[in-house]
């Protein structure tokens, strides 16, 4: 049984790593961002593979994922994009817990399908919450570890162990492995094949002309590489909307598609501001978030429009589905203390 | 028209037709009476949207007054209330307000909104929201587009220092960044489009202009608005869970501060008086 904390250094920070968990909700009216974890589902399912609470904070990578010393033996789940993720130059697998022994190295390495990885610890990783969250605010400077991502020598603590994982130990496929892990897992929650981005049209799409609307749902955009987690940019045919058609500023919400003057859609993702002043389309739907959120640069997109009806039927089910996951791999879990 | 329901007929006949009060069912959805409307902002978000016409009027109806009155309710399953000029989005969990009574849970949240505010009390209609005075230096060393503006809008310094800090300004909106206040009230005569590249840093406390807005830095961050001056008060602190020193709806008064007085400033703590 393992009483004492974790302790994780940062051996290599990665391209973008940061602390997150479900986001900083009810500061918006002060122009607070929601910040939190791009992907939802892999952040909650990580969270729960390692026998903490789904909103425990994590630790969130972008496309080059950190390196990352073990000075205690803890354990571990990587969830969401595909990543070329080692230990001890053993391949890592994703979606299991995982017991890494003290002294080991972990590389996350690079994503091979997708952009965000999710890494939880059991316990939690111990960060002070501002404004009711650990989520980490680049753009602004607050939260997570000081307001910025992870650099060399940082030291992550893990907050308080509720399983021990007696049983994770002595597997047959995995015993002479550098780590110790699962016969089962939870396989990822989305694929690079469909790539058909439902939306909820907003009220000024109703006073759009026809061929606007036309090449919008026609186009065949493409996701570059400006994207991050402030938006995901879009490059295709130029949408040219009347500049009248901009209010001063109006509230913006989690997959809302903006055309900037430039005519390139821009959906909007967890940084983003809380308010806007581009004209927008409508906004992507909540069962296609991690999609979205996890499209690489270069995928190409297209946009269909549905009734807010069938998007909340399709977010209900996605969540029932979702909790039904979590309960399964929570008993699993249990089962190895 | 509904000839089957003679009594209405009859008296919606003796009745200017703007005061009709059609049947739920018939109403579109910018009945006249009916001071806002709710439009899907995606599936987790309802935009009320008010008319600019009823707004004005009373604070009940303002977004700031719809804000503290949605408040007030204290609904299960909101996340987020964020007022911007005339519209207000309300943030929920549809997951929370699916029910089987409804088609869907934006249904029940519009329904639960629309049954409530009218249904409300309103106490807050003689309520005068709070004042902020907020002390600045206009002095060209902080106010660095002072001399450009001028040029601009052919009028001398002191002229366009008095436009600016004569009208008590109407808070409308907060975004950009944590604390940053878009005030309504700007003269017409100090009106014109942000400057055509934007600065990569403006310094934290600049007071600018742009469009028919007056905008407070509250840090240092990437603008292009024509900058006037600067002031030491902390607008935004996210320590001790603090937040925004103002909320839509406050008001805010500009006093002037020469270079002097204000290089004796180290950080004036401001008096928000009721």
């Amino acid at each position: 049984m393992i009483e004492s904390k974790c302790i994780i250094s940062v051996t290599d920070p990665g391209l973008f790593s940061t602390i997150q968990d479900e986001g900083r909700d009810g500061w918006q009216g002060q122009g607070v961002s929601v910040s939190g974890s791009a992907d939802l589902n892999s952040m909650r399912i990580a969270n729960v593979l390692v026998g903490n609470k789904p909103q425990a904070p994590v630790l969130e990578f972008v496309m080059q994922g950190p390196t990352l010393t073990f000075s205690e033996d803890c354990v571990v789940a990587f969830c969401g994009a595909k990543y070329t993720a080692s230990i001890s130059e053993t391949p890592l697998p994703q979606g299991r817990p995982v017991r890494v022994h003290a002294g080991t190295t972990l590389e996350a390495g690079r994503s091979v399908g997708g952009m965000f990885g999710y890494l939880a610890v059991s316990g939690g990783l111990k960060i002070d919450e501002v404004m009711g969250s650990a989520a980490t605010d680049t753009n602004n400077g607050f939260g997570g570890l000081e307001g910025r991502t992870l650099k060399v020598g940082d030291k992550l603590s893990v907050a308080k162990r509720s399983r021990n994982f007696r049983n994770l130990k002595d597997n047959k496929r995995y015993s002479m492995q550098p780590f110790i892990t699962t016969n089962w897992g939870v396989k990822r929650f989305f694929n690079g094949e469909k790539r058909l981005f439902r939306f909820i049209p907003s009220l000024q799409w109703n006073f759009l002309p026809n061929d606007i609307k036309e090449i919008f749902l026609s186009e065949t955009f493409r996701v570059t590489s400006q994207s991050n987690r402030m938006g995901v940019r879009l490059v295709g045919c130029e949408i040219n909307m009347a500049p009248d058609f901009g209010e001063p500023s109006q509230p913006v919400a989690m997959g809302t598609i903006q055309i900037p003057p430039d005519g390139q859609p821009i959906i909007l993702s967890v940084d983003r501001q809380t308010v806007g002043g581009y004209p927008s389309m409508g906004v992507v739907i909540s069962a296609d978030r991690t999609r979205f959120v996890q499209s690489q640069p270069g995928a190409s997109i297209k946009f269909v429009e549905v009734s807010l009806v069938n998007a909340q039927n399709a977010l209900i089910s996605e969540d029932n589905s979702m909790k039904e996951l979590r309960r399964y791999v929570s008993d699993r879990v249990k089962e190895l203390d | 028209m509904c000839t089957y329901d003679l009594i209405n007929e009859i008296f919606y006949f003796e009745i200017p037709l703007l005061f009709r009060r059609p049947k739920v069912w018939l109403r579109p959805i910018f009945y006249m009476t009916d001071p806002y409307t709710f439009t899907p902002l995606g599936d987790r978000a309802v935009v009320i949207k008010l008319l600019p016409q009823m707004s004005g009027k009373k604070y009940s109806m303002s977004a700031a007054g719809l804000c503290e009155r949605i408040k007030l309710f204290d609904l299960q399953g909101i996340t987020d209330i964020v007022p911007a000029f005339l519209q207000l989005a309300i943030h929920y969990d549809p997951v929370l307000w699916a029910c089987v009574s409804s088609e869907s849970p934006y249904d029940a949240i519009v329904q639960s909104l629309t049954e409530r505010l009218a249904d409300s009390e309103i106490h807050s209609d003689d309520r005068t929201s709070s004042l902020v005075r907020v002390p600045v230096c206009y002095d060209t060393e902080f106010g660095i587009d002072l001399e450009f503006l001028s040029l601009k809008l052919d009028l001398s310094i002191p002229d366009l220092i008095d436009l600016h800090k004569s009208p008590i300004y109407t808070v409308g909106a907060i975004g950009f960044a944590p604390g940053f206040a878009y005030l309504e009230g700007l003269n017409s005569k100090l009106v014109l489009p942000r400057r055509e590249s934007p600065r990569t840093r403006v310094p934290k406390g600049s007071i600018a202009i742009a469009a028919n807005y007056t905008g407070i830095y509250p840090s240092e961050l990437p603008g292009g608005w024509h900058i006037l001056g600067r002031t030491r008060t902390t607008f935004f602190q996210w320590s001790d869970n603090v937040g925004s020193l103002l909320a839509v709806g406050d008001r805010v008064q500009f006093d002037a501060l020469s270079l002097t007085e204000f290089r004796s400033l180290e950080s004036l703590s401001v008096i928000k008086d009721d």
